[in-house]
């Protein structure tokens, strides 16, 4: 039993990572129509950038914080330089613009820190908690912590303010949204903007976790778009119920399958999942996304 | 009469030369070797199937290079550890990738909408785990050798040219038979379809299962590419069919253009210049420059390509032949497709 | 402020310097002293460099980089090879298979007298073709013994890093001087991880092992938590973790922050040296690594055969890049034994390069004792490796 919450433990930490950067995800596809390959690098940058500032003197807080916002910045420039020229073309040609961005900001990140991974300490120290025989790493109750808040604080945008409801009506009818004089490429700007800083969010929260290397954001881009998909592709918090199953699916298939096999089961789950269910987990969220 | 009857096939013989010729140049060029030009003819064939899928069924397949994977860990095995003819080998990959891809077809045609690109992805990376994780079949992630070259009766394909050569034959064969096809009476149905899936679906067209085959032809094209690659290189490795290959074949498709099969060689032979002519000039404008530097040239290259030919070389092309008739005053009844297009492009 | 393109483009123009200028890789830099023996001249001798200086195995290619610059630096400020200087052409396989294959021709094109690389047994295996057919000597960095074996069908192939059979050697002397008979093992899943599973697995066909539990983790895995309480259900009497970092270090703070592991675990020399210990910070101490000597180059006596070569290799790559890594000393023993065959053989010759380095005898390397012939293209003995694990932050030879 004590076995099992472990696997759980360790999945629910991953998962939560694959929520946030699958939240962007959604954002970004329902505003846009655009599958966003550079997703996964917004979380690597911020990841480095929180390094490169703690070693360069800032106290946590401010470095933590710049470095989301660094993040985010990279977003706008993503709109900005390259899908707001392009705003004409079609969707396929922008979902490989959005590749060729992933692989030139690679390239940028792999000039700017080399190849080595970067370490950065855990937010409090100290021993993990004991959870009925499961060890749960402080900074993995952070990452939940920062979960929480974060969809907390994407319900309040989405439901509350002028901005989140335009959003949301671009995500449901894009010509309708601009009847209502909603600008979407203001709408597009803020899409990658906020996709940009919800995986800036979950690249600082992640590194004293593991730790920060160049060619971290494919591999996380990957698992945040499963997560993305698991969840239907039209809400931010099926994006992170995808992401807790697909860790948590992760874990477990470590621990009774073959650890060899994990990530196979991982996809395995999304393949099952676009069979059985293509509209997703949370199918009844469809229309509203809070 | 004659002259009719013979015109494409001496078109056909011309491109061949076009190939042909690509190899002094290549020769002449610093930067490049045979050797690349077999990766251009190998890369080109493959992504003529995903060209027909993006450009004629309207679907985005990211996980191409697991039918490219397909072919070459079918070579691999039947040639080297049951000793088949290459061909044989070649065909029976290629017939297991039209029926993975036909399963795969019928079950995600069923729906709408981009979930084609979702169960490619997913099917790509479960591919890519097995090839990891079943040893005693694939060799795993050490991958399988010993894989023989490719012969055709008293020929063998042993060399970069030679190989190149077969390559790019196959790469014309494979140009022939699509445009072929998209002539007939199916292919005329594809066309449609990919302006208008309503429209297709009203005169008759069984949507779904016209997707279906097109989404098989273009995994058979990878996965006879596939099986030439595994000849050439006689080792192959998961690491050669994962998500980064299949991104690769969607830039060469794309920046190549989907609305021609030609755009697909065009396209690889500007992926492997960007590639290769990055390696080679950087280093001359940034002392101890090192990969990084090409790997963001390669990057926003390919961002500004997209960006000033979002249809694609093949499309550019097409443009730039339609304006020059403009300009030179030959222009006769412009066509209303064309007229549509210049509004969306400029 | 409205953004614009330019006014965009103009942000992260300025984010961009100013991570440059704050964030950057630290980086010593260079004191080449001038002068010293004659300047060589004539027509450089180009060797080729064939590896992953990005891609998944980036963190090795860095270190095969940085060797080879060091290197030639060092031998041109020395006189050359022969009297002539040595040219260096750098290529980046991406840690891409196909790349590395072409590129092999691409080299042989460009007239290199001899190949450093690839540095993995994937891209050195889907290269072999290539490197059979260009006839030059090609040095891989690949840990699979088949690199080099069978010797008959690799009459050009040669390779610096031991064996994976080698480490497991020399881990299985500690192991039986402590008793230990059952192990668990973790192993990244990659070709790197598989060859050391390979090896262990042959360790346990030939009766000197039990192998209890034995699990994979990803590459890029954020928390291998779940595969070591696997492991520990089997009740191991060590663990041997088989990956480079990220991997590596991160399996080390799972086991002892998370289930405070009280068993040995063992690492091999891809664990990544100084990486390795700021990776994993306070909880590296008491692990076990198997290592050439290079790690503890300060600390092997004068009395040792590699005494004089681990001092020189050591002092200038640790002055130059402040860190020493487990992979640079198989390119700069590489690079070494070529000189020494050029020289040997008095050309230039690929074919009389070859020769020449089959039968060079004895070459004290950083690495070890290299002693290659016609019937062996690697010639090192486990007996070249040490045990060494971490004491206060700070790497401490055991044996």
């Amino acid at each position: 039993m004590s076995e099992f919450l472990q696997f759980v433990a360790s999945g629910v930490g991953q998962g939560a990572i694959y929520g946030l950067v699958g939240v962007g995800f959604v954002i970004i596809y329902n505003v846009t129509g655009i599958i966003n390959f550079a997703q996964g690098h917004y979380l690597m940058l911020s990841a480095l950038a929180a390094v490169s500032l703690r070693e360069a003197g800032l106290p946590a807080v401010p470095a933590l914080l710049l470095a989301i916002v660094a993040g985010a910045l990279a977003g706008v420039a993503t709109d900005r330089l390259v899908i707001s020229p392009a705003r004409r073309h079609s969707t396929l040609t922008l979902i490989i613009l959005t590749v060729g961005v992933a692989i030139a900001v690679e390239g940028l990140a792999l000039l700017i820190w080399g190849v080595n991974p970067r370490r950065y300490a855990p937010f409090t120290a100290g021993p993990p908690l004991e959870v009925g025989g499961a060890a749960l790493s402080r900074q993995t109750l952070w990452v939940l912590a920062v979960t929480v808040a974060m969809a907390l604080a994407l319900w309040w945008f989405f439901q509350r303010t002028v901005v989140g409801k335009a959003m949301q009506a671009c995500a449901m009818n894009r010509d309708a949204a601009r009847l209502q004089a909603i600008n979407p490429a203001q709408m597009s700007l803020y899409a990658f903007t906020m996709a940009a800083a919800v995986a800036g969010v979950a690249g600082v929260v992640l590194v004293p976790i593991t730790s920060a290397y160049y060619d971290m954001g494919i591999p996380f881009g990957l698992k945040g778009f499963t997560a993305a998909v698991i969840g239907g592709l039209v809400s931010p918090f099926g994006a992170l119920a995808g992401g807790l199953l697909l860790g948590v699916a992760e874990a477990v298939a470590v621990g009774y399958v073959s650890s060899a096999m994990a990530e196979g089961v991982a996809f395995a789950v999304l393949a099952l999942m676009l069979v059985l269910r293509p509209e997703g987990l949370l199918a009844q969220v469809r229309t509203r996304w809070a | 009469m004659g002259l009719r009857r013979w015109a494409p096939l001496a078109l056909w013989a011309g491109a061949f030369g076009v190939g042909v010729l690509l190899m002094p140049i290549a020769d002449a060029l610093p930067f490049l070797t045979r050797a690349n030009l077999v990766v251009f003819a190998l890369h080109g064939i493959a992504a003529m199937g995903l060209t027909l899928v993006m450009g004629f069924a309207g679907q985005v397949s990211l996980g191409h290079a697991a039918f490219y994977g397909v072919g070459a860990y079918t070579t691999a095995l039947l040639t080297a550890k049951v000793d088949w003819h290459p061909l044989l080998a070649m065909a029976a990959g290629a017939v297991i990738a039209a029926v993975l891809a036909a399963l795969l077809g019928r079950i995600v045609f069923r729906l709408r909408g981009h979930f084609l690109a979702m169960a490619t992805l997913a099917f790509g990376l479960v591919f890519y785990v097995v090839m990891r994780s079943w040893d005693s079949l694939t060799g795993g992630n050490q991958g399988t050798g010993g894989i023989p070259d490719f012969t055709l009766g008293p020929l063998r394909f042993d060399s970069d040219t030679s190989m190149y050569l077969l390559a790019w034959a196959v790469l014309l064969l494979g140009l022939i038979a699509a445009r072929n096809l998209l002539s007939s009476r199916p292919g005329r149905a594809l066309v449609a379809m990919g302006s208008s899936e309503v429209a297709a679906a009203s005169v008759g067209i069984d949507v779904a299962r016209t997707k279906m085959a097109v989404f098989a032809l273009g995994a058979v094209y990878a996965s006879v590419a596939g099986s030439l690659y595994a000849h050439y290189v006689t080792y192959v490795s998961p690491e050669s069919f994962g998500l980064l290959p299949s991104l690769r074949f969607l830039v060469i498709s794309t920046v190549g253009g989907i609305d021609s099969v030609w755009g697909a060689p065009l396209g690889s032979a500007v992926v492997v210049l960007l590639t290769e002519g990055t390696r080679e000039l950087v280093p001359r404008f940034v002392s101890g420059a090192t990969g990084s530097y090409e790997i963001v040239a390669y990057g926003l290259a390919l961002v500004l390509v997209l960006l000033f030919l979002p249809r694609g070389l093949a499309g550019g092309a097409a443009l730039l032949v339609r304006r020059a008739a403009e300009w030179a005053g030959t222009r006769r009844q412009p066509a209303p497709t064309a007229a549509l297009e210049e509004v969306e492009l400029r | 402020m409205k953004l614009t393109f330019w006014r965009t483009a103009a942000l992260v123009v300025a984010a961009l310097l100013f991570l440059a200028a704050c964030g950057g890789e630290e980086k010593a830099p260079g004191t080449p002293t001038p002068g010293g023996a004659r300047q060589p001249s004539g027509e450089p001798i180009k060797i080729g460099l064939n590896i992953e200086q990005s891609g998944s195995a980036s963190v090795q290619g860095e270190a095969y980089a940085r060797a080879a610059t060091l290197w030639a630096e060092k031998v041109n400020r020395e006189g050359g090879i022969l009297g002539r200087p040595v040219e260096l052409v750098i290529v980046d396989n991406k840690s891409d298979p196909t790349e590395a294959a072409v590129l092999t021709r691409r080299l042989v094109q460009q007239g290199v007298v001899a190949i450093v690389g690839p540095g993995t047994s994937p891209t050195t295996l889907a290269a072999m073709d290539a490197i059979l057919e260009s006839r030059v000597p090609v040095f891989s960095m690949g840990s699979a013994d088949q690199i080099v074996v069978p010797v008959q069908q690799r009459p050009n192939v040669f390779k610096t890093p031991f064996h994976a059979s080698q480490n497991v050697d020399a881990m299985l002397v500690d192991m039986k001087r402590r008793g230990i008979q059952r192990v668990g093992l973790l192993t990244v899943n990659n070709p790197y991880g598989e060859s050391g599973l390979a090896a262990w697995r042959a360790a346990e066909q030939r009766g000197e092992i039990q192998i209890v539990a034995a699990e994979k983790f990803e590459a890029n895995a954020t928390d291998v938590t779940p595969q070591l309480t696997r492991i520990m259900s089997a009740n191991p009497q060590a663990v041997v973790v088989w990956a480079i970092p990220p991997g590596a270090p991160l399996a080390r703070r799972n086991a002892v922050e998370n289930l405070r592991i009280n068993v040995p675990m063992y690492h091999d020399a891809g664990a990544g040296a100084e990486l390795f210990l700021r990776l994993a910070g306070q909880s590296a101490e008491g692990a076990f690594m198997v290592h050439p000597k290079t790690l503890v180059w300060d600390q092997i006596p004068q009395s040792d055969r590699q005494y004089q070569a681990l001092q020189e290799f050591g002092r200038l790559y640790t002055q130059r890049y402040g860190e020493m890594s487990g992979f640079a000393s198989y390119v700069w023993d590489a690079l070494g034994l070529l000189k020494a065959a050029i020289e040997k053989a008095g050309s230039t010759d690929p074919q009389a390069i070859t020769r020449a380095l089959e039968n060079l005898g004895e070459y004290v390397g950083a690495t070890g004792v290299f002693r290659m012939s016609p019937q062996d293209h690697l010639g090192l003995r486990s007996e070249d490796l040490v045990l060494v694990t971490i004491r206060g932050g700070k790497w401490q030879l055991v044996r």
